[in-house]
């Protein structure tokens, strides 16, 4: 998840820069967001152990989910070329990466 | 001016199979991932395929004869059948594999998915085999591919710490928190997609199609020790982009859009332009190698006539194979199968499938029936020797790592 989060962030920020292509950051950053789909969809199906993995399951799922609808929120702001929707979207999409990154580190 | 027109067909062997969508997947996912501490198994792989091609590409000359003929000759009717399966099966995977790069790498260039791209893209691959010389497929694939040395500007303007780097690729370790089996795995992985085996069927029946003689002998070694080096080159420079842009976030190479991210970092809209027709030419180029290994195999085995200087109507079958071959390809390529996950597998298939070839291309090199004057030197066989074993232990170690890694999770 925080791999594909990176690589969607990388991307947007070269189309921020003027340094690529719409149709490239566009494939980098829905390949990104169908990569985060499908692990946060993995993770939601497996059963937690027990009660007390609970509490970090959730921390964990709403930090994907965050992260999930940030990539959304981008690809929709790259397709339609809106860069200060791509600013925002990418700001959100940092935050989400950095929670990700410290549940990582607890787990 | 004819010579160095000459080295072309090595030139295009080394970047549509040297550097196809094998090694731009393997380099830049194991830079990601490792840095540069599998940097030594290209250097291994490199200089592996050069005694590999200059044997082959030597036999075929003197001899008149390519690969398959021989492997033939040497193991027998039935043997060199089980060897032309298992070589036939990889060379079918990697053509899939190629297919999908050309499609992926026109998707990243329209945003048009790569599936609608994949029977365009075989078709143009037929009308190319069918309609050009194969001079003009050498020169223009084979030079178009050349946009790849972008990724040598890229590294110099991301302006990464050399001595780090120097430091990863010269003291190889495994990095915390990989485990030595998934190290050694995709060293596998780097080393089949240095030593792919179509790369020699294709050089030998090249060499035999171009009608090379013991003169061209020279023009021979010229491909191989400067098409597959720059090509070793080009893999180290997609690593070490990807091990100063990846690895520090964290980042994972599971697409070939992310292959091209470092470039577009450093080099801007030009540079990533550059790569992009690089990708097309270089996966292009490999397609139309694979394509045409098919049929040199399967024709050279059974004694068919082959070859695009023979006319279609003499060589019907040989065209068929080929054609065939890629209906079945791009048959394999639409059916929504990851084009990654296939080079990834067909690039630890062809390192365990690599004994089949080397070692009849080793016997013959050393008949002097065959070769005359022009077998092995004590050097070659020394280093050659060494390589077969190298070969052998990678073939045994592939499955069981294979299974052990679950392919490198």
């Amino acid at each position: 998840m925080v791999s594909a989060a990176a690589t969607a962030e990388l991307a947007a920020q070269t189309m921020l820069d003027d340094k690529a292509f719409g149709p490239f950051v566009n494939v980098n950053v829905t390949n990104a967001e169908e990569d985060a789909n499908s692990i946060a969809a993995t993770f939601d199906s497996v059963q937690p152990p027990d009660a007390a993995s609970d509490k970090l399951r959730n921390a964990v799922d709403t930090a994907m989910q965050a992260a999930t609808s940030a990539l959304a929120d981008l690809r929709i702001a790259v397709r339609r070329r809106q860069l200060e929707e791509v600013r925002k979207a990418l700001s959100d999409l940092t935050k989400a990466r950095s929670e990700l990154q410290k549940l990582e580190t607890v787990a | 001016m004819k010579r160095l027109l000459g080295v072309t067909l090595g030139i295009l062997t080394a970047i549509g199979g040297f550097v196809d969508i094998g090694d731009l997947v393997a380099n830049s996912l194991t830079g990601a991932r490792f840095g540069m501490s599998l940097a030594w198994v290209v250097i291994v792989g490199v200089i592996g395929i050069i005694v590999f091609a200059e044997m082959a590409g030597r036999v075929a000359t003197v001899s008149q004869r390519p690969v398959f003929d021989l492997v033939r000759e040497r193991l027998g009717a039935r043997t060199a059948l089980v060897n032309l399966g298992a070589s036939f099966f990889v060379n079918f995977l990697t053509l899939a594999a190629e297919l999908g790069g050309v499609a992926l790498a026109l998707q990243l260039a329209t945003s048009v998915n790569y599936l609608l791209w994949v029977p365009i893209v075989a078709f143009l691959l037929w009308v190319v085999i069918w309609h050009w010389k194969f001079e003009t497929m050498e020169r223009v694939y084979g030079l178009l591919g050349l946009a790849l040395l972008g990724f040598i500007v890229a590294l110099w303007k991301l302006g990464p710490d050399w001595s780090t780097l120097f430091s990863n690729a010269t003291h190889p370790s495994v990095p915390h928190g990989e485990g030595h089996p998934t190290w050694f795995y995709y060293a596998i992985a780097l080393f089949g997609a240095a030593m792919t085996p179509y790369e020699v069927f294709f050089f030998s029946s090249g060499a035999v199609e171009e009608k090379w003689t013991t003169k061209d002998l020279m023009t021979s070694r010229l491909n191989v020790y400067i098409g597959f080096p720059l090509g070793a080159v080009l893999s180290l420079s997609i690593m070490a982009c990807s091990a100063v842009v990846f690895q520090p976030h964290g980042i994972q190479v599971d697409h070939l859009g992310q292959v091209g991210l470092p470039v577009s970092i450093a080099l801007g809209k030009l540079g990533l332009a550059a790569i992009l027709l690089g990708f097309f030419a270089a996966t292009f180029g490999a397609a139309i190698e694979t394509s045409m290994s098919a049929g040199y195999t399967i024709a050279q085995y059974f004694g068919w006539a082959w070859g695009k200087l023979v006319r279609p109507a003499q060589a019907a079958r040989y065209h068929t194979v080929v054609l065939l071959t890629l209906f079945a390809a791009t048959g394999l390529a639409l059916s929504t199968i990851d084009p990654v996950k296939v080079t990834e597998y067909s690039i630890v298939l062809s390192a365990a499938a690599l004994p089949l070839t080397y070692f009849p291309i080793l016997v013959v090199a050393n008949d002097r029936q065959f070769m005359g004057s022009h077998v092995n030197s004590k050097f070659t066989n020394g280093i050659a020797l060494i390589y077969l074993l190298i070969i052998l232990v990678v073939s045994v170690a592939t499955i069981p790592l294979m299974l052990a890694t679950k392919a490198g999770m």
